[in-house]
């Protein structure tokens, strides 16, 4: 039964499938071989065989005539596109207007991570064969290698063909009599430009006896920025001396221009060999001879090892080697706590920091999401204006199919348009980029860093700006270009001119769209401004704006520890003297620069608990500078101040929660704290302060041990000055007492304190304000397209609206059957936001502090925003259907 | 090059087809060559393969074909019945002259090693 079911299907399989030159004959064969010969399936099979085989196959010639067709078929839809576009220069104003906006959004992002990240190192050869080797943990902590270290990855790593190592220091350098200037200098180890390839571009850069012999006559490789701007430019700069704090170096080489050391972010003018480096650091040890603290696995002063690969290494193999010198150096110093609990971090390419890179790709990523959603949402509004023209042009598109022009043909004639508009958009996002690049150049974005660069064009971002033109012609396009392709179709099968609008389903799904990503946006961009808000108002303890602080470093201009001491006190003195000072004083690490110098306490029992401290250096009137009361006891005087090791129980001040956890809630006053665990040195507590915030602004109060001891040569003047007035006002006063000290002592980092909080909040600062922009910019596109359709809307339903008029329905009926029209497209919109907001806001979780990400703030600020936006678009279209003259339409 | 560019290179089942066909002169129609492949070569060629390769020669103008007579042991439908072309034949030809050369060419460098 079910074999002759079979073969029946068989035989109306092969009568209906094959092609007529063969029906025949092979409905003979299978007779002739029989009835079980062939089942429906073989049938089924043979025909579709058949079927392939026998298309057309194309032949070279037959391929390229439907190239060429093809390529006619386009440069014939390029000009007609090009007509069409010329013929309505407004809406393709507006087109390429909205998808500039989009494109240069993503553009001008790329273009920062490209700077931060990705471009170029001038006069670094072939960087994809360099490694960067950084010792710390993948959490971002990092310290410092020795000398030592480098040494014996210079011996145990084969894999690298070169290798060197860099540390950086901050130097006083003046050049041709000119007042010093303070510059970042790297000291460099053997091998540096030769393993970068070709950084020096005039001149020469070290010989392998300079590199190390601290005997050789100071040599000093400079920047060319510094060869511009300070030497003149000139080929005779090459032989001429500069003074490096305070000692003449001869200038060897100039660097290629843009090079800045060996990492996209570092912004050093000097280099010279470490075999100089004595000369440098003169604090690492206050004799002569520095070569023995180089030397001292305990000494670290080279920030990244930087290695190029020999022929046919790979980062894998090195990484191997590396990890195994780190093992044996960790098994010969088991105490060494670095060595022992950090790792040798191996890297492509040549990198920042691990901290400092995911900062940066921390911010590019967040942004980088944001402009693309901005980009869906422009693609969205383009392409609801082009559905409307869609609907405009139906008459065309039905005349082009009845000619013969094919569905495909006709949705390629709606790419190419959106095509030709990406393409005019995405060369002005370019223009857009640049501008913006211009507008953020010399913002620093994070500390230590460079501030941001011009924007420089180059290939990766005429490509970026390519391919995301592209993008945006494939999303704005595909929605019209398939309802055009249908539009004709169906007109022709409708045999009329109702302009029934079939894309309507469509028009309101991109609206919604829009919508939705609009409430995201403004969302993310409210989130982010009352995080921002919330940093603000925290209180650090003192009146930030009303205190002041500077660094100057006598021991780069020859000051040696005495001299200092007397500098720093006739420098406090003089401060003290101006009117509007309420007091000054010196203290490192001074307040809110991030800087950490940290010890470990007991109370004088001896017993536990031992209590982790950030110990200060600072000198009487540093609590009357920030205008902080004692919680009990007194301030330092000025006669306490104490050698480092001298006297036995000098006096300390301590803050009160680390009085609570040392001593309970008695009296700490006249208690003794010690230093744990060996130092033993006990100190008598005079004061206790209150509970301050010292790291940042963000970083939770800590326990604070605040001591007169008085600071080597290593570490700089820090001053910290509280003002009457906002402090601003006060900074070019400062420098004269200091000039009127030493006219040629440079002062650096010179700010108030809130500049110092406005300088730690920079990053999110800078990623809130584009984001701000962004998702205003979002909305009122939304807005405007909202608009925009709704006013087509009411355009088409003219003739409906007025018959509805005639038969008596009130002005405000049709006005309100406007606005629901509205929420229809707005509501989706909105829920539809709602909870992709939800879901996505945890990739902001980082970026938010004391709100969460569900802060109904900024929810309900972000709702209420964007259904007013919705409710102002209705306002226009809604009144002029409500004062439809039904008499003169219905004529 | 020859005078066979690569559109004209016979493939595999061509060869084997084309050459089935010129084994049975006028007697050559889809089931005999299928039979005769399978009888000489121990090749089992699907149905499909040889109607889509007949196809192919066909539109190549390597075979050339003609309708026969009715008969009743097919149900009343003609045979189609194919012949080589003196085409095909020559790109028969072209084909084993290549694969032969290629394999002269092969000899010595196996040799060398």
């Amino acid at each position: 039964m079910i074999r002759r079911v079979s073969q029946r299907l068989a035989a109306w399989v092969l009568r209906l499938g094959v092609p007529a030159a063969w029906r025949d004959s092979i409905a003979g064969d299978v007779a002739e071989d029989g009835p079980d010969a062939l089942g429906v399936f073989g049938a089924i099979a043979l025909v579709s065989r058949l079927r392939l085989a026998s298309r057309p196959q194309p032949s070279p010639e037959r391929e390229g005539a439907r190239w060429a067709s093809f390529a006619s078929g386009v440069s014939s839809d390029v000009r007609s596109a090009l007509r069409g576009l010329v013929k309505q220069p407004g809406q393709t104003a507006a087109v390429v207007a909205t998808l500039a906006i989009g494109i240069g959004a993503n553009v001008s992002v790329f273009s920062l991570a490209n700077q931060w990240l990705l471009r170029p190192i001038p006069g670094v050869v072939d960087e994809r064969r360099l490694v960067t080797v950084t010792f710390g943990k993948d959490d971002g902590t990092s310290t410092r290698f020795s000398g030592p270290a480098v040494a014996a990855l210079r011996a145990g790593v084969s894999a690298f063909s070169r290798l060197t190592a860099y540390g950086e220091t901050a130097v006083h350098v003046a050049i041709a009599g000119r007042v010093p200037e303070r510059l970042t200098a790297q000291v460099v180890s053997a091998d540096f430009f030769e393993t970068l390839g070709e950084p020096v571009g005039i001149g020469r850069g070290f010989a392998a006896d300079e590199y190390v012999d601290p005997g050789a006559p100071p040599a000093v490789v400079v920047s060319d920025r510094i060869w511009r701007e300070q030497l003149g430019a000139s080929l005779d700069a090459i032989g001429r001396h500069v003074v490096i704090d305070g000692e003449a170096w001869t200038v060897v080489g100039v660097t290629t221009p843009g090079f800045r050391g060996a990492s996209r972010n570092s912004a050093a003018d000097l280099w010279v060999p470490l075999g100089q480096f004595p000369r440098i650091w003169r604090w690492l040890k206050p004799g002569d001879d520095g070569f023995e603290a180089m030397t001292d696995p305990n000494n670290r002063v080279f920030l990244a090892v930087v290695g190029r690969l020999a022929q046919g290494a790979s980062v894998d193999g090195a990484r191997g080697q590396v990890e195994s010198v780190r093992a044996r150096l960790a098994a010969a110093l088991p105490t060494h706590s670095q060595l022992n609990h950090f790792r040798f971090l191996v890297r492509a390419g040549l990198r920042e920091g691990i901290w400092t890179e995911s900062q940066l790709t921390r911010a590019s990523g967040l942004l980088f999401g944001i402009v693309t959603l901005l980009l869906v949402l422009t693609a969205a509004n383009v392409s609801s204006l082009a559905l409307a023209r869609t609907a405009s042009r139906r008459m065309e598109l039905a005349t082009r199919t009845a000619l013969g022009a094919s569905r495909a043909a006709i949705a390629r004639l709606v790419m190419i348009e959106m095509t030709m508009l990406a393409a005019v958009a995405g060369v002005v996002s370019i223009g857009v980029a640049m501008l913006t690049g211009g507008l953020l150049q010399g913002t620093v974005v994070i500390q230590g860093l460079p501030p941001l660069g011009a924007a420089s064009m180059d290939w990766r971002i005429a490509g970026v700006a390519l391919a995301i033109s592209g993008a945006a012609a494939i999303m704005g396009g595909l929605v019209p270009a398939v309802a055009a392709s249908r539009a004709g179709l169906m007109t022709k099968l409708r045999r009329g001119g109702r302009t029934v609008s079939e894309s309507r389903g469509w028009g309101r799904a991109l609206m919604a769209v829009q919508v939705a990503i609009s409430l995201m946006l403004m969302v993310a961009s409210l989130l982010l401004a009352r995080s921002m808000a919330e940093r603000w108002s925290v209180d650090p303890g003192f009146d930030p704006s009303r205190v002041l602080t500077f660094s100057t470093d006598p021991s780069t201009q020859g000051y040696d520890l005495a001299r200092k001491r007397a500098f720093t006190a006739a420098l406090l003195e003089r401060l003290r003297a101006l009117p509007g000072v309420r007091a000054a004083a010196s203290a490192w690490p001074p307040p809110l620069t991030n800087s950490r110098r940290e010890g470990r306490f007991l109370a004088d029992s001896a017993a536990p608990p031992e209590v982790t401290a950030l110990s200060i250096g600072v000198s009487s009137g540093y609590f009357a500078a920030l205008g902080v009361r004692f919680v009990e006891g007194r301030d330092f005087r000025s006669t306490e101040v104490v050698p480092l090791h001298g006297a036995a129980d000098p006096p300390v001040i301590i803050s009160q929660s680390l009085a609570r956890s040392l001593f309970g809630p008695g009296s700490a006053v006249g208690r003794r704290i010690v230093g744990a665990p060996a130092a033993a040195r006990t100190q008598v507590v005079v004061g206790v302060a209150p509970d301050l915030r010292q790291m940042t602004i963000t970083e939770p109060a800590e326990s604070m041990v605040f001591d007169t001891a008085s600071m080597g040569l290593g570490t700089p003047v820090t001053i910290v000055v509280g003002t009457d007035a906002p402090a601003s006002a006060m900074l070019p006063r400062v420098r004269e007492v200091v000039g009127s000290l030493d006219p040629v002592l440079p002062i650096y980092d010179a700010r108030t304190l809130e500049g110092a909080i406005g300088a730690d909040l920079a990053q999110d600062a800078l990623v809130m304000r584009l984001a701000t922009i962004f998702a205003v910019l979002a909305t009122v596109l939304a807005a405007v397209g909202l608009w925009g359709v709704l006013a087509r809307g009411v355009a088409e339903r003219r003739r409906e609206l007025s018959i509805r008029v005639a038969l008596g329905a009130s002005p405000a009926a049709i006005g309100r059957s406007i606005a629901a029209d509205a929420w229809r497209v707005g509501l989706p919109g909105i829920a539809g936001g709602l909870i992709a907001t939800l879901w996505l806001s945890r990739y902001l979780q980082s970026w938010l502090f004391g709100i969460t990400r569900f802060d109904p703030l900024a929810m309900a600020g972000a709702l209420t925003l964007v259904a007013a936006v919705i409710g102002t678009s209705v306002v226009g279209p809604a009144r002029r259907a409500a004062t439809i003259d039904c008499a003169s339409e219905l004529k | 090059m020859s005078a066979f560019s690569e559109k004209g290179l016979l493939g595999e089942l061509e060869q084997l087809v084309l050459l089935a066909a010129m084994r049975l002169g006028d007697e050559a129609y889809a089931v005999s060559i299928r039979d005769e492949i399978h009888d000489r070569s121990r090749v089992d060629l699907s149905r499909a393969s040889v109607y889509v390769t007949l196809d192919r020669l066909d539109r190549k103008g390597y075979v050339t074909s003609w309708f026969g007579a009715p008969t009743p042991e097919r149900g009343g439908k003609a045979k189609r019945f194919f012949r080589v072309t003196p085409a095909g034949r020559r790109a028969l030809a072209a084909a084993e002259d290549a694969v032969a050369r290629l394999r002269l060419q092969a000899r010595p460098a196996r040799g060398a090693r």
